[in-house]
């Protein structure tokens, strides 16, 4: 009797056993999978000079540069609690050689949106203070469009060739 | 007596240690390393990460082995990369297969008999609408055997 029961302790082991060691079919193996997406920006514009031509200042309206419509794109990863932003800033109000000045509020820029929605429609004023104007905002993305520049025309303009640089900064936080 | 008893004894061992425990038949699955990595910087270029796969059993055993990801890639904040944008090449073939991954569905990699080395190389497409940040997200690698 003792020996029988000894035998079905067995077996019960040998049973439980088996269904431990063949009832397993699989093996898993876990991967941490992670992806740093880092913040970046590119921004081209296709000219690098806008100029006025000479007007009627009695004309309704201010006088287009000669670049107008000029194409833009801008490229953005930003975080998704952030904004990216385009400004534009002068370095200095417009000003001919012998030094009479045209303020740089009088320049105005529309824009209009080819691809998703960035860029201000505007009119944005310049500026050649702070951090300049902005000229667009928004999230991650690849966004296209076109800029056209104004001049506000004015017959307290002294003649001649007026001249600044004002650059375009495209910021990814 | 003596002898059953460490019959007994060492089955039961033996039902402890990992390579047991680990697969089909005493097969084992062996991934590393155990964390991909993608960097990704200015669009277009791809991310490139990759992982070396031991499938160890005994014999001829057949084995099939597949891949999936517990959901898209997420970022604290909540961003997400859907799972499908991660794509793999599986060397050498025709046993490791290429492939796309799949959230919450097991999508085949590799299929043999016996033990087999192979690597799986994922790439993660760059693009400029991703919210930069931290993302993660768990793979699970199965082997099973009929």
């Amino acid at each position: 009797m003792k020996c029988k029961t000894m035998m079905l302790t067995i077996l019960a082991l040998i049973l439980i056993g088996a269904g431990a060691a063949w009832g397993t079919s699989t093996a898993t193996k876990d991967v941490t999978l992670s992806a740093t997406v880092s913040s970046s920006a590119k921004l081209t514009l296709a000219t690098s000079t806008i100029s006025f031509p000479d007007g009627d200042p009695d004309a309704a309206l201010p006088i287009a540069a000669t670049e107008n419509p000029a194409v833009v794109t801008a490229k953005v990863k930003t975080g998704s609690a952030s904004t990216a932003t385009l400004k534009v800033l002068a370095a200095d109000d417009l000003k001919n050689a012998a030094g009479d000045v045209i303020p740089i509020t009088k320049v105005t820029s529309t824009a209009t949106n080819t691809t998703g929605s960035f860029f201000s429609a505007g009119p944005v004023i310049w500026s050649k203070t702070g951090e300049g104007a902005t000229v667009g905002q928004g999230n991650s993305g690849s966004y296209a469009g076109t800029f056209n520049w104004f001049l506000a025309n004015s017959w307290d303009y002294a003649t001649g060739s007026y001249t600044t640089t004002a650059k375009y900064t495209l910021t990814a936080p | 007596m003596a002898v059953l008893a460490r019959l007994i004894l060492g089955f039961m061992l033996g039902l402890a240690s990992p390579a047991v425990a680990a697969g089909p038949s005493g097969g084992q699955l062996i991934v590393t390393p155990n964390t991909l990595n993608f960097r990704l910087g200015t669009p277009p270029a791809v991310a490139v990460a990759e992982v070396t796969v031991q499938v160890m059993v005994r014999g001829h055993l057949p084995w099939r082995l597949t891949v999936m990801a517990l959901g898209p890639l997420r970022t604290a904040e909540g961003s997400e990369i859907p799972a499908a944008q991660v794509t793999w090449q599986g060397s050498p073939g025709p046993v490791f297969v290429n492939g796309t991954l799949s959230a919450n569905h097991p999508q085949f990699v590799a299929r043999g008999e016996g033990p087999k080395v192979g690597v799986v190389r994922f790439f993660l497409r760059n693009r400029w609408d991703l919210a930069a940040g931290q993302y993660g997200q768990r793979l699970l690698f199965n082997l099973s055997s009929p």
